[in-house]
């Protein structure tokens, strides 16, 4: 599998402001890849400069094999990208918008527009100025989902919509997967990234942290377990790799490292387990601890 | 029912807070302008001679008379300032009184604020009567502190009070302009577009029946009223209770609309528009065109109505200042006659209006850069060299065209009234002020290609012009700082020869400075 989309030690400041520190990303074919971490950790600043509007101040940046800075106009020929911040001309109606930038990417299939203002139920009659922040996404999303690209670039799109008008994001993107397109998704709703992506990588002061499968980043984690056992051994919290014990009674719960998980349960079956549950631990809690870890420390 | 008028002081404190740097730079220029020019005209003509000289070269000056009414006792350094100035005074007060009136009222309930507010608590009447409660201070405050400067400046009371109070009273008519159109507008450009348009209308009225004689016209339009008050003159100042009585009405009619209709809607609600985009709608060019057209075609009609206002005044002015042989004598040098010197001051000032139509155009593309609405057209494959061009041609063409209509509307406003003076070489002249308009609109592209941070000096560029070409002369600056006025370097009237060689050197420069903004766009980063 080739990749759609590698950024190589790309470092960006702005004045006396670094945005980028020597960001590298690699977003394979066809994947869909989610791009997380806090306000201000340069997730818009990474998209502007594959999107050509602004330029790397060093490393190496490559887009669907091209160099997003000089080849724009042909690159973009294979992109769709909607802003988190959908800004629409104040006298444009939505129709209008879409319209224009079908025909600046050479003409829309005018079903596919017909059956995406129906999808996202968007009122295209409505001038740019009379949408609320909602609406102006919807008029975005149509744009870019009416296009036939190879790559979408999302910047958290669905922002200010409502969950069924998620659903419907969710339902499009997972068919523009389908046909084989490629995925860059900015979000902070991680529901949407647990349901949509096979990647994810967090951002965090414009270097990523963490990168990997879904399913590699989950076993990177702590297990939450609640055993209910004959005898609760004395020493529990001091047990390697166990965290955080609180008793209730006969139950205990803890969390544990998933490379001591073997011990630990070998140890327990060993103090007579009655029952046992065991918790992967959520997206939530798993992002939250890359968002809070100070640079440098390990999970 | 709460009361109409709860959260009033706390919405007007708010109102002076947010406007505390921007209103104050606006009064304190408007109340300087007559001070400046009463001190300077003190000191420049001490003596009655020279008064008498200056005050028959400049009242005479036919574009001026027309720009800035009819004088009286120009002789007095009064009756100088207030004819000079006092239009101007009034227009700026204007100006002033509409933007905040609508920025406090339309433009809050357009960004959604009105309904938070309302859901405080807040009367019905408080956000509206802030924000004209603002505006009336604003008036007060140019008016007074225009008499103060005056009276600092050495003139005397009763006109320097005449003068201020007129300044006020003409801005308190516009804030009632303005507070009506934002109850009828449904968005806050619209207010402002419409109220600017009747003070586009009343200067339009002022500079007819100024310039064919007409009283009653100029005492229609509220522009005139500052002239037929005389300060320091007659000082009428019982003038003033017409723009009073007038704006009480118009403020009284937009309170009783704004009792009936319900918050964030207008008397013009928007309808929908087309679901689907017309063919024009296709590139960079057609949207660049799409975004300007209203306003372009409303300055083409401005330009028209102007050129044909003045060309067709020609033959009275010139039987006017024909009678005055001494004037003749001092106006009439070289091979232009009366008429033609006049046409060339109209002509002048049309291209001043074309150039700032190409150079608003061309800001354009800086504004929607920053509005963030460029990055999403660069996602497509349209590229920033190809959408920056489209923006410098429609900016060239809509110059071009402008200073067409207008020098067209002047050419035969005056050749059917029967000015002495041939449409060919009326359009001739026209067609040569094309290379300076062409270099103000492509130093504009330059800075927004180049340096954008630096663009907002691209009007004040075209002001400085505009300073140099009208009164350059007059102020007896060198012939340096003259040459800089691109206008400097065309005819200036029908019946001067037509030189080529500044000509191209103009187009040259124009030619370098595009393809400098071009070379900056494609290596600088977007906003």
């Amino acid at each position: 599998m080739s990749d759609a989309i590698v950024i190589d030690d790309v470092h960006k400041s702005f004045g006396s402001t670094k945005a980028l520190q020597g960001l590298s990303l690699r977003v394979g074919e066809g994947s869909v890849h989610g791009f997380l971490g806090p306000n201000g950790a340069g997730k818009s600043t990474t998209i502007r400069i594959l999107l050509g509007l602004i330029r790397a101040d060093r490393g190496r940046v490559s887009l669907l094999g091209g160099d997003p800075w000089t080849d724009a106009g042909s690159l973009h020929q294979r992109l769709a990208y909607v802003p988190g911040d959908v800004n629409l001309w104040p006298q444009l109606t939505g129709g209008e918008v879409i319209d224009l930038l079908g025909r600046l990417r050479g003409g829309l299939n005018p079903e596919r527009r017909a059956e995406l203002i129906e999808r996202f139920e968007l009122d295209p009659t409505k001038r740019g100025r009379a949408y609320s922040k909602g609406n102006r996404q919807k008029v975005a999303l149509v744009a870019a989902l009416a296009a036939r690209a190879d790559l979408f670039i999302f910047d958290e799109p669905t922002a200010g919509l409502d969950p069924l008008m998620e659903e419907t994001f969710r339902r499009c993107v997972e068919e523009r997967q389908r046909d084989g397109a490629t995925v860059l998704l900015s979000s902070h709703i991680l529901s949407e990234v647990e349901a949509l992506c096979d990647h994810v990588s967090i951002i965090r002061d414009g270097v990523i942290v963490e990168h990997g499968s879904m399913d590699e980043l989950r076993t990177m984690s702590r297990t939450t377990v609640t055993a209910t056992l004959q005898a609760v051994p004395d020493d529990l919290a001091s047990w390697p790799g166990v965290h955080s014990v609180r008793h209730h009674g006969p139950q205990v719960t803890f969390d544990v490292d998933d490379t001591e998980m073997t011990s630990t349960m070998t140890a327990l079956a060993a103090a007579g387990l009655l029952s046992l549950r065991a918790q992967p631990p959520s997206l939530e809690e798993l992002f939250l601890q890359e968002y809070t870890r100070t640079p440098g420390s390990t999970p | 029912m709460k009361r109409p008028l709860a959260g009033y002081g706390i919405l007007l404190g708010q109102a002076i807070r947010l406007d505390r740097l921007r209103l104050p730079v606006w009064v304190i220029t408007i109340a300087l302008l007559p001070a400046i020019t009463y001190r300077s005209y003190e000191g420049l003509f001490s003596t009655p001679a020279s008064r008498a000289s200056i005050a028959g070269t400049l009242s005479a000056n036919p574009a001026l008379l027309l720009l800035y009414g009819t004088g009286r006792s120009l002789t007095t350094s009064g009756g100088f300032t207030a004819w000079r100035t006092g239009v101007f005074s009034c227009l700026f007060v204007a100006i002033i009184a509409i933007l905040t009136v609508v920025r406090h009222t339309r433009a809050e309930e357009e960004a959604g604020r009105a309904d938070l507010l309302g859901s405080t608590g807040v009367g019905r009447f408080a956000l509206a009567a802030a924000g004209v409660t603002l505006a009336l201070m604003v008036c007060v405050a140019a008016g007074a502190l225009t008499t103060a400067g005056l009276v600092a400046g050495g003139a005397p009371l009763r006109g320097a009070a005449c003068f201020g109070l007129l300044v006020a009273v003409t801005g308190v008519f516009f804030a009632g302009v303005a507070a009506l159109a934002s109850q009828i507008a449904n968005f806050a450009r619209g207010a402002v577009s419409a109220a600017l348009g009747i003070l586009a209308l009343s200067y339009l009225v002022r500079a007819w029946g100024d310039a064919t004689g007409t009283a009653w016209l100029s005492w229609l339009s509220p522009l005139g009223w500052i002239e037929k008050a005389a300060p320091f003159t007659t000082n009428s100042t019982a003038v003033a209770l017409l723009p009073l009585a007038l704006g009480a009405v118009l403020l009284a009619t937009s309170a009783m609309f704004l009792n009936r209709r319900d918050v964030g809607s207008g008397l013009l609600e928007p309808r929908p528009g087309p679901g689907t985009a017309p063919r024009s709608l296709a590139g960079s060019f057609g949207l660049a065109w799409r975004l300007s057209a209203t306003s372009s075609m409303l300055w083409l009609v401005g330009l028209a109505a102007f050129g044909a206002v003045f060309g067709a005044a020609v033959p009275s002015l010139t039987k006017l200042f024909a009678t005055n042989s001494a004037l003749r004598a001092f106006l009439v040098h070289g091979a232009g006659s009366l008429t033609d010197l006049f046409v060339g001051e109209v002509l002048s000032i049309l291209a001043l209006m074309a150039a700032i139509v190409g150079v608003q155009i061309m800001l354009k593309a800086r504004s929607e850069e920053v509005a963030g609405r460029v990055e999403i057209l660069l996602a497509t494959p349209l590229t920033r060299a190809r959408w920056f061009v489209s923006q410098l041609v429609l900016a060239l063409i809509a110059a071009s065209l402008a200073i067409a209509t207008g020098g067209l509307a002047l050419g035969i406003g005056a050749s059917t009234t029967g000015a002495t003076v041939s449409l060919a070489h009326v359009l001739a002249a026209t067609a040569a002020q094309l290379p300076a308009i062409w270099v103000l609109v492509t130093v504009t592209a330059a800075l927004v290609g180049t340096i954008p941070r630096w663009s907002v000096v691209a009007l004040p560029i075209v002001a400085a012009t505009f300073v140099i070409m009208l009164f350059g002369s007059a102020l007896g600056l060198p012939g340096i700082l003259l040459g800089l006025s691109v206008f400097a370097h065309v005819p200036k009237d029908p019946a001067q020869v037509i030189h080529v060689l500044p000509l191209l050197v103009l187009i040259g420069i124009s030619v370098v400075l595009a393809f400098t903004s071009l070379v900056g766009i494609r290596h600088r980063d977007i906003a």
